[in-house]
Parts: C-alpha cells; sequence; structure tokens
C-alpha cells in the first residue's frame, strides 16, 4: 500500500519534473547556469518568502473559515466569522473610529503638513534650522512621543493645560473623557507629521519656477498661484500620502496601545476611555490575543487587508479627476 | 506716486521676512516645546514634578551643609520673623531644624510654619537612577535590562537583513536569468502585505516551537529578507556600471566574487541606509515584541517602558529621562545621517 503510494507520487513527480527539464532544454546553458546563480542568490529570500508570507497568507485565510481557539481543534464554519461582523457592535465602533481618524486626522495633517512646507519653502535666512525642529518630531520612537503625550496633556500637570489656562481656556481631560480622547491622539500625531512635510517640502521644490513666475506675469494674486499652479502641481503627493495615511489608520496600533494604558483606571481595558480609542487594529489584537479567537482575528485581518486594497484602488481612480500626474 | 510705491516696496521688502520669521517660529514652538518640556521633566526632582501649576526650570530644595550632612532648607515662621532653617527630620507634621549659622541649637516647630525654599537645580541624578533602578519588583530588571535587549536585537537584525537583503537585491539587479522580473514583482507584492494578515498564523507556528519569550521570532525572520531593504539595495546596485562586472567576468571572476569583492565594497552608502532602517525598525518596534515576549527581563525599550507607564505612581521624571535616552539614538543618527533619513521618507514612512 505504502510502495504504492509513493510510486504514485513519484511518477506525478516525474512527469512534472520531465516537463520542466524539456521547457529548460530550450534554454542555453549558459541561461541554465545563470538561472542556477539567480536562484542561489535569491534563495533565503525564497524561503522567508515560503515561510513569512506564503504560509501565513494561506494559514490565516484557513484560520478565518474556521472556528479556533488556541487549543481547540479547528472547525470549519465557513463565512460564519465573516457574517459575525455585521452583528458585532464593537467591530462596528471600531470601524468608526478608525474612519473618524482617516477623516480627521489624515486630512488635518495633509493640510498642516503642505502648509508647513510652504513656509519651510521661504527663502528666509536659518530655514534648515527650521526644517530639523519640524521633522524631529517624527523620528521620535513611537512610544515615547506617546508617553511624552500622555504627560504633555495630562489635565493638572501638563504644559498644554498651563499654556490653556494662561489664555482662560479650562483644557479637557484627554484621557478621561470619549469625547476627546480621539482629539489627543490626532494632535500626538500631527506633532509627528514631519514625514508629510518633508515629502511636500520635495514636492515643492520640484514645482518648476517657471510656471510660478508665467503666473506672477499674468498677474495671478498669491492665493491664485497656489490654488491654480502649486497645489495641482503637487497633487500626485497628496494621492501618495493620503493612501499612506488610510493605510496608517487602519494599522494604527502602538499610539493607542499605550495611550488606553496611560489613561488609569482601566489599565487592561484596551480602547479606553468608553471604546473610543478602540481602533481596528486595536480590536484586532484584542480579539486574537485576549480573547484568543483566531478564527475571528484572522477574519478581521482579511477585512482590514480587502478594505485596504479596496480603498487604495478607490483613490487610486478617483485621484485621475483630481490629480495631475 | 512713483517713489511713494516705490517706499512702499522697499518697506515690504524689509518687513515681510520678519513676518516669516514670526510665522515659522511660532509654529515651530508647537514641534519644539514638547521637547523641552520632557527635558524639562527629566531633570526635576520628585517633589517638584507634581508641583502645580508646574513650571519650566526645574526646582529643587536648597539644602546645606552641616556636619557632612546635606539638609533641606525651609523659610520657618517664628513669631513673625522668618528664619532660613534646616530641617533635621520631619515627622507627623512636627519638624525638628537647626540654625546653619548655629547649628546647637535645636527648633521644634509645626510643618505648617514652614515652606521649602526651592532654587533652580536640574537633578541629572535622574538619568542613572532611570537605568538602574528596579522597575519590576522581585525581577532585578532595570531599562539596562530593555537597552541591552533592544540592542541585542537590533545587532542581530541588521546582520540578518545584511546578509539576506544583499544577496537577493544582487541577484535581482545584477544577474540575468528568466523570471527574474516576474519574481521581483512578487518581491515588491509582499510590501502590500499589512503585518496583520500574517501575525496570528506566525504567533500559533513560533509558540508550537517554543520559540516564544526568545528574541527568535524577532530575528529570524530578519535572515530571510525584507521587501523594502531589497528594492532599495537593488535600486542602489543597478546604478554601478554593468562593465566592472563584465570586466571581472571576463577576468575570470565568480559572481559570488564580483558580489562581495566589487558591489558590496561600492555599496557602503546604501548599506549604511539599510544598517540605520534596520535599527530604526527595531527600535521602534512595538507590535512584535508586544506579541513574543511575556516575560519582562526580556522586554525590549519600546515595551518595557509602556509596561514601567501602566504601573502605578509613575515616576514622569525618570520617566522622561529614560524617553530621552530612548530617543537620543536615533537623533544622533539623524544628524550624522541626514539624507539618508530624508531619502528614507520620501521612499516610504520610516516606521512602518
Amino acid at each position: 500500500m505504502e510502495k504504492s503510494g509513493k510510486g504514485h507520487t513519484l511518477s506525478l513527480g516525474r512527469t512534472w519534473l520531465s516537463k520542466s527539464i524539456r521547457r529548460r532544454e530550450a534554454w542555453s546553458p549558459k541561461t541554465r547556469r545563470n538561472f542556477r546563480t539567480g536562484i542561489l542568490f535569491i534563495s533565503l529570500w525564497i524561503i522567508g518568502f515560503l515561510a513569512f508570507n506564503l504560509y501565513p497568507i494561506l494559514a490565516s485565510l484557513y484560520y478565518s473559515f474556521t472556528e479556533y481557539h488556541i487549543m481547540t481543534p479547528k472547525i470549519w464554519i465557513g463565512l460564519a466569522n465573516y457574517a459575525l461582523v455585521f452583528e458585532d457592535p464593537l467591530f462596528l465602533k471600531s470601524l468608526s473610529n478608525t474612519i473618524y481618524m482617516i477623516v480627521f486626522g489624515v486630512s488635518l495633517s495633509l493640510i498642516l503638513s503642505f502648509s508647513c512646507a510652504i513656509l519651510l519653502n521661504l527663502k528666509i535666512r536659518g530655514q534648515s534650522i527650521y526644517r530639523v525642529i519640524y521633522f524631529l518630531p517624527s523620528i521620535v520612537p513611537t512610544v515615547a512621543a506617546t508617553l511624552l503625550f500622555l504627560w504633555v496633556l495630562n489635565p493638572q500637570m501638563g504644559f498644554l493645560h498651563i499654556m490653556l489656562g494662561k489664555i482662560g481656556i479650562v483644557g479637557p481631560d484627554w484621557f478621561k473623557d470619549p469625547v476627546w480622547s480621539k482629539p489627543g491622539l490626532i494632535i500626538l500625531n500631527l506633532w509627528g507629521m514631519g514625514q508629510g512635510i518633508v515629502v511636500y517640502l520635495s514636492g515643492l521644490q520640484d514645482v518648476p519656477v517657471s510656471l510660478v513666475e508665467a503666473a506672477e506675469l499674468d498677474g495671478a494674486s498669491w492665493w491664485q498661484r497656489l490654488r491654480y499652479v502649486t497645489i495641482p502641481m503637487v497633487s500626485p503627493i497628496t494621492v501618495f500620502l493620503l493612501i499612506m495615511g488610510v493605510i496608517g489608520m487602519f494599522q494604527y496600533f502602538a499610539q493607542a496601545y499605550v495611550f488606553a494604558a496611560g489613561s488609569g483606571s482601566m489599565a487592561s481595558v484596551l480602547g479606553s476611555p468608553l471604546h473610543s480609542t478602540l481602533f481596528y487594529s486595536v480590536y484586532l489584537w484584542n480579539v486574537g490575543f485576549m480573547q484568543l479567537d483566531f478564527g475571528y482575528a484572522s477574519a478581521l485581518a482579511w477585512i482590514m487587508f480587502i478594505v485596504i486594497m479596496i480603498s487604495t484602488a478607490l483613490l487610486l481612480r478617483s485621484s485621475k479627476r483630481w490629480a495631475y500626474y | 506716486m512713483f517713489p511713494r510705491s516705490n517706499r512702499w516696496y522697499k518697506l515690504q521688502k524689509k518687513v515681510r521676512p520678519f513676518f516669516q520669521h514670526v510665522l515659522i517660529f511660532t509654529v515651530g514652538l508647537f514641534f519644539l516645546l514638547p521637547f523641552l518640556w520632557m527635558l524639562s521633566t527629566a531633570l526635576k526632582s520628585d517633589l517638584d514634578i507634581y508641583r502645580t501649576p508646574p513650571t519650566w526650570l526645574p526646582y529643587d530644595l536648597k539644602q546645606v551643609e552641616i556636619d557632612g550632612e546635606l539638609l533641606p532648607l525651609y523659610n520657618v515662621q517664628i513669631d513673625d520673623i522668618t528664619k532660613e532653617l534646616a530641617a533635621l527630620e520631619i515627622k507627623k507634621g512636627q519638624g525638628k531644624f537647626v540654625d546653619p549659622a548655629n547649628p546647637e541649637i535645636i527648633i521644634e516647630m509645626p510643618m505648617k510654619y514652614a515652606e521649602p525654599i526651592l532654587i533652580v537645580k536640574p537633578r541629572w541624578q535622574n538619568f542613572p537612577d532611570a537605568l538602574s533602578k528596579a522597575i519590576r519588583v522581585g525581577t532585578g530588571v532595570s531599562f539596562l535590562t530593555y537597552i541591552k535587549n533592544s540592542l541585542t536585537i537590533a545587532f542581530f537584525s541588521i546582520l540578518g537583513t545584511l546578509i539576506s537583503c544583499t544577496t537577493a537585491a544582487y541577484g535581482f539587479a545584477r544577474l540575468h536569468w528568466p523570471g527574474r522580473d516576474k519574481i521581483f514583482l512578487v518581491v515588491m507584492g509582499t510590501m502590500m502585505l499589512p503585518f496583520q494578515v500574517t501575525m496570528i498564523p506566525m504567533y500559533v507556528v513560533f509558540s508550537k516551537i517554543g520559540w516564544t519569550n526568545t528574541f527568535l521570532p524577532l530575528i529570524v525572520p530578519t535572515f530571510f529578507g525584507n521587501a523594502f531593504m531589497i528594492f532599495l539595495l537593488r535600486q542602489f546596485f543597478l546604478t554601478i556600471p554593468e562593465e566592472m562586472c563584465d570586466a571581472a567576468r571576463v577576468d575570470g571572476a565568480s559572481e559570488w566574487q564580483i558580489f562581495s569583492r566589487i558591489v558590496l565594497p561600492l555599496s557602503k552608502p546604501v548599506l549604511a541606509s539599510v544598517v540605520v532602517f534596520t535599527f530604526l525598525w527595531v527600535w521602534n518596534d512595538f507590535i512584535g515584541p508586544m506579541l513574543y515576549l511575556t516575560d519582562p527581563k526580556l522586554f525590549t525599550l519600546a515595551i518595557g517602558l509602556q509596561d514601567y507607564q501602566g504601573q502605578h505612581n509613575v515616576a514622569w521624571n525618570q520617566m522622561m529621562a529614560a524617553s530621552i535616552m530612548f530617543t537620543l539614538p536615533i537623533i544622533i543618527a539623524f544628524f550624522f545621517a541626514q539624507r539618508t533619513f530624508i531619502q528614507g521618507v520620501k521612499l516610504t514612512g520610516l516606521k512602518e
């Protein structure tokens, strides 16, 4: 029995092998040698691709169709995990929190990083120092930056509190008030928007001077030059940053995790206060590694992947109408 | 008419840069002040961080040396006269004070009549304290442990990335073999894959082979290629003149020799970029160590700092001191390799 089974696979293997050999016979010995060397050079990547990309992709796709907690055997349940999201209030909450961050956070950081890039593109002295200052916060490690902002936004002793107090505003309690937790995180994101500024700045420097001068000669005001020359010229960068921003927000995790843990009273509850910082990736983490529901978490990961793909495609498609390549 | 408009033009030319400076500087404060707040907090004494309203400058108790001992000074009110006295002992609202000028006489006063004297004094001691202080009771773990762990992971990740990505990039850039460009598209495609998709199966595999609570799940994958680094290296290798490699081939050099003796030595700038980027990723990585490391002895700085923050009674001054030490290597790297950083930002987000 065993022998015949082996023989079967062997013959299958042989036909496949002979086919590929026949195909390779068309190659000259030199091509064959090159092929071998080439494969040898990328062999580590091939192993990595199979073990750390292809296998986990297939496995998580499979998990997503099963009921699977780490210790229990996997039970095939078809699309039930995917159907579950429509009845899962926390999923909808996490999705709406993420959309909030995209609509307000990403757009605000695009507008402000473009504005900062315009400032940094002015021809004045000391500009290189200003550029460093605007950029530096973006390379502060995420955890350090978030901790710093937990302290800056501290409602009793933080410096933002003093500053607001000086102009007569009582600052909100950023960590306990579900209305203010997301704006708090947006401020943190804006502090680290240096990368967007740099990308916009390089785009501004690529805008042909002749184009701006031509508009100036035609009597275009500063605002008109900005609106009808500069903004269209950097629109491909806006598309790029918008897509990166959307992807980044779906993967937004470390800041939200540290922020929620720092909100004090409920250190163990992710997404606190009141699920207001329960973003998509945070919820996925919660389902996967707190509830150990690997099947549902895998489905959530795939939904995220699909949503990212669709929104990237939609943004690229719509950008044909408003961006100039 | 004409001279006036000329004057107006001149005035505008003088005034405009001034307003531009003011504007850039004001916006710059938003980026700068949190750094200063971080530094200011890191230099404050334990007493000073909880003072309301908080101050920018770090204050500490003014101290005086009496018989070889440093004692804090207080303004003590005795019968309408305020005297500067050093506190020997404070117990249950009662303080024992001595006059520094006349240390023999001990005066006992309720603390409500005593006001600590504060002077501007940075407390540098927070930095060594943050490093050596045991963070988790009973484990002997300190920030120094976390730094060692982060450095260990960074070292091996850099090694792995250099080995696996340079070879692969050479295979894609300098060798001509059938199917190469199709496979390179697959390499680029893997960049699109979110970490969250592969996270769960990888966790299952690594925990089944007993690799959780080791650095292996964080290090081993770096020895098997990374799409972004392969792309970066390939783009650089493509700029090395083909004729150089061909000349070596004519002389009978093997591909491995061309790779290691010609291409690699010419690629020092891009290798430096790979080292910097890998270091940044490892240093900044949060979710990876969160997944695989639960033993405080193995924590990296990123999750160690978070863990410390999650405990009660955070000493914010030491926390900020530790954050500064966490951030400083990256700031230093930035000043040495500014161009690399900017290039990396333009290619993709640095932190992701």
